[in-house]
């Protein structure tokens, strides 16, 4: 780690306490910070101080969040993470869908947004594949096992059989551990982009692939949940030595 | 969605075509009856007017404002006029004593509309003060609670700021600050899950899978201090339950947090679920102190706050449970409170749940 270039972030937040919250606990984790109390300065930082990583709280008084995100996306990958309010799954959707990368939920704790952080910073979309999947062709966390040579999904070992459709579902989750992906994003990724959006099949499958991958399906160790906004593939937490 | 949620949605939507829908129905079934009337009976325009002037008190009553009752009464003095009252299928007003008749009939038509109109708006207005009462002592009491925890929190990290503290004291005082915030962050959602049940009236409902929200409320409160183990079933089947699924998993997490919060002695909790005639009971149980027999009659009905002694305890204020009346009696379901099989309390609720799906 010694002659690594200090990662940087930028916190897009308007309330000042959060901000102070936000820049304390992100410093004290080694990172250096930027921040912008609005839309329109965050976008001049973004192009100057090319951040790592970038902290967007979705009510910003000048500036939709999902705008910002937008025009971002226009021409850099720069990992984003998203806070918003809990009781708002469509716009955590809509941020998702529009380029966002991950989000954390108000109110959150320092843990879990260092977690989210490292998370993003690892898997940033510039990793168009997860460099977890080894020469091997398989994506091991626990003991799930996702093999993408054999198309087949094994756990401690042992073939679970999993439909076509249901390997592709884990097939691309397992691409992206530990962010969600949305409803609408697996939908479009697997039937084409004129699939008719209906989430209902998606969960049923995924009851079914949870019935063979899990102990215990109202106890998932693998495929988490996002109520209303999408799933979530368990990820590796130990953190790789690079 | 069927076909008939769809037109609900529609009218709701638009207040004025619900309006002239009454309006033309109601209007179109009377020139009906008056007609049917008029073959069975010759001397039938006195028929005629009394039924233009129901007509009138239905459009009144079925429509929104005044005008819609004024309208139906001109068009209702005019058909009558024009097909009931000789000479025929011609509006005329010059026989001796027709003008008079129909001004009388058309105010009368007026007064009529304007009067159950005003009733309405009377009822509306009861109905509003009733439900502004209601607001008014569930936000008193809600500002009482919230002032304790408040305290707390201003007086710990004034303290940190102002005084020399080990770095022992300091963690204490932090850990305080944090758990009086969680508990406000509880508060705080039960306090939205219940503008989301009273702001729309109809909930939005989309079809989940039960054990996705079960599993996803078991690990949002896993992330709590103190929080038990969660035992589940899982039903063999996947069956699908309409529910509005961030509404339910309050439900969940108030019930969990309701065991760490009386369940004195509990080590455990489980989940139980059957299926029974269209119905899915969702079951909480624990194996703590239960629920003592005299309290069981009123836990659920909102008398059960003041009946305890323990008055100053915040976590007694449990507007948990009456948050997750509401959330179940939207979704159509009940919830119910009994002896667990484990020893201690059971919290059951049901939903109603769509046929087996394919799997």
């Amino acid at each position: 780690m010694s002659n690594k270039v200090v990662q940087k972030i930028l916190i897009i937040e308007d309330d000042p306490g959060i901000l102070n919250y936000l820049k304390t606990t992100v410093e004290a984790a080694g990172y250096e910070t930027v921040t912008a109390t609005d839309g329109n300065f965050a976008l001049h930082l973004i192009a100057s101080h090319c951040p790592d990583c970038i902290l967007l709280d979705l009510g910003l008084p000048d500036m939709d969040g999902s705008d910002i995100i937008t025009s971002v996306r226009k021409w850099t990958l720069t990992p984003i993470i998203v806070i918003s309010a809990r009781d708002s799954e469509e716009n955590k959707a809509i941020a998702l869908d529009s380029g966002a990368d991950d989000y954390i939920t108000k109110p959150f704790g320092s843990i879990e947004l260092l977690a989210r952080i490292r998370t993003a910073l690892r898997h940033s979309l510039t990793a168009a594949e997860n460099k977890e999947i080894g020469i091997d062709g398989c994506y091991h966390v626990g003991e799930l096992e996702i093999d993408y040579k054999k198309l087949r999904v094994c756990v401690r070992g042992k073939d679970v059989h999993l439909t076509p459709n249901e390997f592709r579902i884990v097939a691309l989750l397992g691409k992206h551990p530990g962010r969600v992906m949305t409803y609408k994003s697996i939908l479009r990724e697997l039937w084409g982009p004129s699939a008719p959006m209906d989430n209902k099949i998606l969960r049923v499958h995924m009851a079914s692939i949870r019935r063979k991958i899990e102990d215990d399906p109202t106890n998932p160790q693998y495929i988490f949940t996002e109520v209303g906004v999408g799933y979530r593939i368990a990820e590796n937490t130990q953190e790789t030595d690079d | 969605m069927s076909i008939t949620d769809r037109f609900r949605a529609l009218l709701q939507k638009n207040p004025i075509l619900k309006n002239v829908l009454v309006l033309l129905l109601t209007l179109g079934a009377t020139i009906g009856l008056a007609v049917l009337l008029s073959s069975v009976n010759n001397d039938y325009n006195q028929f005629a007017m009394a039924v233009f002037i129901m007509a009138v008190v239905i459009v009144a009553r079925w429509t929104d404002g005044y005008i819609w009752g004024i309208v139906a009464a001109l068009i209702g003095t005019f058909c009558v006029n024009y097909f009931f009252t000789y000479p025929y299928w011609t509006f005329n007003i010059s026989y001796t004593g027709y003008p008079l008749t129909f001004a009388v009939m058309l105010v009368v038509s007026i007064l009529i509309s304007t009067l159950t109109t005003r009733i309405k708006n009377q009822e509306r207005l009861r109905f509003d003060i009733e439900r502004e009462k209601m607001y008014s002592n569930l936000l008193r009491a809600i500002a009482h609670d919230l002032r304790t925890p408040l305290t707390a929190i201003i007086g710990a990290s004034s303290t940190i700021q102002e005084q020399e503290l080990s770095t022992a004291d300091l963690i204490r005082l932090a850990e305080g600050i944090r758990k009086d915030a969680e508990w406000l962050v509880r508060v705080t959602e039960n306090l939205l899950s219940v503008t989301r049940v009273s702001n729309h009236g109809m909930i939005k409902k989309e079809d989940e899978v039960l054990e996705e929200i079960i599993g996803s409320a078991i690990m949002k409160y896993h992330r709590l201090p103190d929080s038990l183990p969660v035992d589940s079933d899982t039903l063999r089947d996947i069956i699908l339950v309409p529910m509005d699924a961030i509404l339910i998993e309050q439900v969940l997490i108030n019930l969990f947090d309701n065991v760490n919060a009386h369940a004195e002695g509990a080590s455990k909790i489980w989940i139980h679920l059957r299926k029974e005639n269209g119905m899915v009971f969702i079951s909480v149980e624990d194996d703590g102190c239960g629920i003592p027999a005299s309290l069981l009659p009123h836990i659920l009905d909102g008398t059960y706050m003041s009946k305890r002694n323990r008055s100053d305890d915040r976590r007694s204020m449990g507007i948990g449970l009456s948050v997750c009346k509401s959330i179940i009696e939207a979704h159509g379901g009940q919830l119910f409170a009994g002896k667990s099989r484990h020893g201690g309390a059971a919290f059951e609720f049901s939903l109603p749940c769509k046929e087996d799906m394919y799997v």
